[in-house]
């Protein structure tokens, strides 16, 4: 059977890459047609010119460079045989990423700083971060998908960022190649790196944190949650390892809303509610005692979740959502005028400026809108603050996340809320209370996966 | 073992932490990989760049090198990865700015050094800078095994590898780049 002929038999036959059979194919079909031979020709000459263009030499320097790089990283080659067990591919990529998202938050944090702070009417205190930082956050994509930049800030995030399987405390900042200049927000940075002989590409997109966080801090006044005045409000990095929190005191319904539009700017948003756990939030807990008296306050009763390497332990106490919570509790809290410990978590207070409106069952459907992936992103950063708080003696905080009601958080022991329990008691707690139905929370925002479609 | 002696002696001192080892591997690589990364990328800058990346992310990972192909084809992979990120990166950056900043190589030769001109002659390098734009006008689909052929003379085989496409695809694309490049050359010098 003679082996069919195409033309691209004609290139391969060029560069010597046809099978026997094809080669006799080849010339058989040359022998009898003096346009292929020409055609022949042709591909042979642009072969040839391409092969003749000139090749640019490295620059002078380039190998200076590359020594001062591998030097400025500090980095060694160690002659240790590859691990015997080598990863998977998925799980490989995955622990980069995991690496790469704590090192944005790491960096991120950075912006919010009291020099980079857009708005003036809010007093900051120190900022402790780590000191090898940029100043931009850096989300991670892997090489097998696009992100386009949007949403909040730009802030963007893989979809593989699944779960933390090792120690994540890799400085980003020295994994990322060598750069000379401040990345722009919506860059890709890249990572290379090699699995076995593999070798892998991870992208860091730049997001700008602090247009985030100004986006949010619109999206709460439009709300009616304004920032307060007048007072000190703390401003700290827990460690370089946290979220972009925002705390909040508002009622149910201004709290829809923000979530409503936090969705639509491709965010995700989760909320703790803090009236049990002050120690998470020690200048909530003070500023509410100092303010109406009603201080949030550690659940003593409840266990603290002890560290199990990166294990995740959401532990909750629904218990306390029905508990006023004693006000004596504000004495364990720092003043709001202390400087943050480090560790602490990253904050803006903020409170409701107008009456709260009727609690309304429908209203709360905003905090069931689901969002995609949340979930899983929220374990690994909320996994950094719980690490970073607990040496502060940190009590579990409650988790009222807009999704994965009943959920039981992989790896740790306890299980979220359910949210028609929440709301029972929200209801409750309002019609029991004298003031205002307001709940303190924290708003954590986090990066958004948009995968483009483009590949 | 695949690998060159001379080049694994290098990697084998490099593991047992002599750095000037692995610096003799730069010296040894450097103008073959940048030559080829900027006519991969069009650009000497991002082809600087690239380079740089590749041979910092071998070196740290050289322990993982199992020696089972030449360091050169494994340094080529880990750049040619970089370089696809790189024309990622590229393209986010010339759809956020009007202009863009990607300089053409044919157009605005290099300045971070001399260029390699083995043809001194006007006529030659005025068909460089031809073949060179018209190369750079071709989707990368179809450039890049193209330049791997002719520039890096990789077997079929070894293209498919770096570029993870099968063989055939390899054939096809290597011979749909050489007509479109004869067409872009003729229409440019008629």
């Amino acid at each position: 059977m003679s082996v069919p002929f195409s033309k691209d038999l004609l290139s391969a036959y060029l560069d010597g890459e046809l099978s026997p059979e094809e080669l006799s194919r080849v010339e058989e079909r040359l022998a009898e047609n003096p346009e292929l031979q020409a055609e022949l020709a042709e591909l042979r000459q642009v072969s040839e010119r391409v092969r003749r263009i000139s090749r640019p030499q490295a620059p002078q320097g380039f190998h200076a460079d590359v020594i001062s790089a591998i030097e400025q990283a500090n980095t060694s080659v160690k002659a240790a045989a590859p691990e015997a067990s080598p990863w998977s591919w998925a799980r490989w990529r995955r622990r980069i990423t995991i690496v790469a998202v704590c090192g944005v938050i790491a960096v991120g944090l950075r912006l919010m700083q009291p020099d980079d702070n857009p708005h003036g009417d809010l007093a900051v205190s120190n900022v402790s971060v780590p000191p090898a930082a940029p100043q931009e956050s850096i989300t991670a994509a892997t090489d097998e998908t696009e992100f386009a930049p949007g949403g909040l800030g730009g802030m963007v995030a893989s979809n593989s960022v699944l779960e933390i399987e090792e120690d994540v405390s890799g400085n980003l900042a020295s994994r990322l190649l060598p750069t000379n200049r401040v990345p722009d927000a919506g860059e890709l940075l890249s990572y290379f790196d090699v699995d076995g002989d593999e070798p892998v590409c991870v992208e860091y997109m730049v997001a700008d944190v602090q247009q985030a966080f100004g986006q949010v801090q619109l999206l709460l006044s439009r709300n009616g949650i304004k920032p307060l005045s007048g007072a000190k409000l703390p401003e700290a990095a827990d460690g370089g390892n946290g979220l972009v929190a925002i705390y909040v005191e508002a009622d149910d319904a201004q709290l829809q809303a923000v979530v409503h539009d936090i969705d639509q700017l491709g965010g995700q948003l989760h909320l703790i509610n803090v009236n049990d756990s002050s120690a998470d939030l020690p200048y909530l807990a003070g500023r509410a005692a100092e303010e109406d008296g009603v201080a949030a306050t550690i659940d003593t009763e409840t266990p603290r979740p002890q560290a199990e390497g990166r294990a995740m332990r959401m532990a909750q106490s629904p218990r306390a959502l029905d508990t006023p919570p004693p006000p004596a509790a504000a004495q364990i809290a720092p003043s709001p005028s202390d400087p943050s410990p480090v560790g602490s978590t990253n904050a803006i207070a903020v409170s409701a400026d107008s009456e709260p409106s009727a609690m309304k069952p429908e209203a709360k459907a905003a905090f069931q809108m689901p969002v995609e992936n949340a979930q899983v992103l929220k374990y690994k950063l909320m996994v950094r603050q719980r690490e970073s708080l607990e040496p502060n003696g940190a009590a579990p905080a409650e988790i009222v996340s807009g999704e994965s009601q009943g959920e039981v958080v992989r790896g740790g022991a306890a299980k979220i809320p359910q949210r028609d329990s929440f709301q029972a008691k929200s209801v409750k707690e309002a019609g029991e209370s004298q003031g205002a139905p307001k709940r303190r929370i924290v708003l954590f925002v986090t990066p958004t996966s948009q995968p483009s479609s483009e590949r | 073992m695949i690998v060159n002696a001379d080049d694994g002696r290098l990697i084998d001192r490099t593991l047992a932490g002599d750095n000037r080892a692995f610096g003799e591997l730069v010296l040894r690589y450097q103008d073959r990989l940048f030559g080829t990364l900027a006519h991969l990328l069009g650009s000497v800058h991002d082809a600087h760049d690239v380079a740089q990346d590749a041979f910092l992310s071998a070196f740290r990972k050289l322990n993982t090198f199992r020696k089972e192909s030449s360091f050169y084809s494994w340094l080529f992979r880990i750049a040619y990865h970089a370089a696809v990120s790189n024309r990622r990166k590229e393209k986010r950056h010339r759809h956020a700015s009007v202009e863009g900043r990607r300089e053409e190589l044919g157009v605005e030769p290099t300045d971070d050094g001399p260029a390699h001109e083995p043809h001194s002659s006007l006529e030659s390098r005025e068909d460089c800078d031809l073949v060179r734009r018209a190369l750079d006008e071709l989707s990368p689909e179809f450039r890049d095994p193209l330049i791997l052929k002719e520039l890096e003379g990789m077997k079929y085989e070894e293209i498919a590898l770096v570029l993870d496409i099968p063989v055939g695809t390899v054939r096809s694309r290597i011979h749909r780049a050489r007509q479109e490049l004869k067409e872009k050359l003729t229409r440019a010098t008629a």
